[in-house]
């Protein structure tokens, strides 16, 4: 199945600039079904991975305060183009995603 | 000198005549809100306002672009692309119901049907596909229709708006209901869509800073920042309405389409910039 | 019984007297009371609110909440509280008919309003 998360990666230099949109609920378990009632399961990430050639260079814990599809965007140095980002999620009801892309 | 009837006749005519700015045709409308805008805003060139308050206010303008490098509707565009493929049961498509297969056509809705008398947007055509084609229909704020749209209106971006208004006095008096209905003050708050979008355009309410109507359905269908979602056009016209404290229509009844009709017809030569991104 | 009892129980009546639900249960308070508010007036007061929340719809031009009064006001009507029934469906009337008026004034106002 297609991933569910976008990647964009600009290199300045050996800086890369990274923005990621990925697709999820992000329930906090606090809401409740309009037509129902009930309590809409807590279903959130909660760890989020990029690796640059296999080494982790930003690790997030989420929790439920971090809302549906979340965007993420941060910098790191020593990269290079021809460089692999992988992006990995595992959420707390086992399921996972993830994407790859490769720099410059 | 002229005979009573005679004179009667023509004081009529003259009378119609002095009358006759209340009547102007709909392009006449559609010039005067251009220029409008233009003298209220001199800095800002027509085209822009299709970008809403980002063509108004410079920082929100900065956010709105930064979110835009990764915009959030991309993921109804992709869903609606694969709706938009699936077949229906009886093997027909969506690309049967529509000219040029569906694709490039947003620019043209809503429009007039002469057979059935009223007016038809997008959203409506698409659902009564499914049901000629022995589909159920979406809701009207189900996420799949509003999919649907945002492809459609994603294949037609930058194709100028082009709502046509056939020379038919059904037609006619639809565009005027519309229109009607955007100058009247309603609801508890005692507000007419042209009291925040016209008169107000620029100014804060609340905490919000209203954007002008010129050029406002052209993003739509709309990711709203606020609900997390995309929504269609209808869905803002029903918020709006309850915020103003007035008991709001249904999303596709002949008020809101009337009023989709008269907006979408104002910012006729504006691009469609579908769908949009918005707080 | 003694002077001294007999005293302690005509102190003690006259307090219990004095007492506000002992006027309440004084029965001439009580239809006073009863009779500004009944629940027929009620009832009244309710059909009047309806009345003019039909004419506002046949104008299509209702106010949000005006249904929603009107509802609160049955509710407060069964439970029997009746004097913030009354309150309710008044309320309701008032804003049914203040949308009608609003709608019959914008049947020409709007036209002022259109961008020439």
């Amino acid at each position: 199945m297609a991933s569910k998360i976008k990647v964009k990666v600009k290199l300045k230099g050996d800086v890369a600039e990274v923005k990621s949109l990925m697709l999820h609920p992000m329930e906090t378990g606090s809401r409740k079904d309009p037509d129902t009632g009930a309590t809409i399961p807590v279903h959130h990430i909660t760890e989020l991975t990029f690796l640059n050639n296999g080494e982790t260079v930003m690790a997030v814990h989420c929790s439920t305060a971090v809302s549906r599809d979340p965007f993420f965007s941060f910098s790191f140095s020593g990269a290079k183009a021809g460089d692999t980002l992988a992006v990995r999620w595992v959420d707390n009801q086992g399921e996972s995603d993830s994407v790859e892309t490769v720099l410059g | 000198m002229l005979r009573p009837a005679i004179r009667r006749f023509l004081l009529l005519c003259l009378a119609t005549i002095l009358s006759m700015p209340a009547l102007a045709g709909p392009e006449e409308d559609r010039e005067a809100f251009r220029a409008y805008f233009s003298q209220r805003f001199p800095d800002v060139p027509l085209d822009e306002y299709v970008n809403g308050i980002y063509a108004l206010d410079p920082k929100a303008r900065e956010q709105w672009l930064d979110i835009e490098q990764f915009p959030p509707y991309e993921f109804a565009v992709e869903q609606g692309e694969v709706l938009f493929r699936q077949a229906f049961a009886n093997g027909n498509g969506y690309a049967d119901c529509f000219d040029n297969g569906g694709v490039g056509v947003r620019q043209h809705y809503p429009r007039f049907d002469p057979a059935l008398g009223e007016v038809v947007t997008l959203e409506l055509a698409l659902n009564r596909c499914r049901t000629r084609n022995g589909e159920s229909a979406y809701a009207w704020d189900s996420d799949e229709l509003v999919a649907l749209s945002a492809y459609m209106a994603w294949t037609s971006r930058g194709n100028p708006i082009d709502v046509e208004i056939p020379d038919d006095p059904r037609a006619l008096a639809a565009y005027e209901a519309g229109k009607r209905f955007y100058y009247s003050k309603r609801g508890q708050l005692n507000f007419a869509c042209s009291d925040c979008h016209v008169t107000s355009a620029g100014s804060y309410v609340r905490a919000d800073h209203l954007s002008a109507s010129l050029g406002h359905p052209s993003h739509f269908p709309v990711y709203r920042s606020k609900l997390g979602k995309v929504i269609s056009l209808h869905s803002r016209f029903y918020g709006c309405v309850r915020d103003v404290r007035a008991r709001p229509f249904e999303e596709q009844s002949e008020e809101y389409r009337n009023l989709e009709y008269f907006l979408t017809y104002m910012s006729n030569g504006l691009v469609v910039n579908g769908p949009g991104a918005r707080k | 019984m003694t002077p001294r009892v007999l005293r302690l129980l005509a102190i003690g009546l006259l307090l219990g007297l004095l007492s506000p639900g002992a006027l309440a249960q004084d029965p001439a308070v009580a239809s006073a009371v009863g009779a500004a508010v009944s629940a027929e007036a009620v009832t009244e007061l309710i059909g009047r609110a309806e009345a003019a929340q039909r004419s506002a719809t046949e104008l299509r031009a209702e106010w949000l909440e005006t249904d929603g009064l009107i509802e609160q006001a049955r509710k407060e009507a069964n439970l029997g509280n009746l004097i913030k029934a009354a309150e309710l469906a008044e309320l309701a009337r008032r804003q049914g008919e203040l949308a009608v008026a609003q709608a019959e004034r914008e049947a020409e106002a709007w036209q002022r309003r259109v961008v020439r």
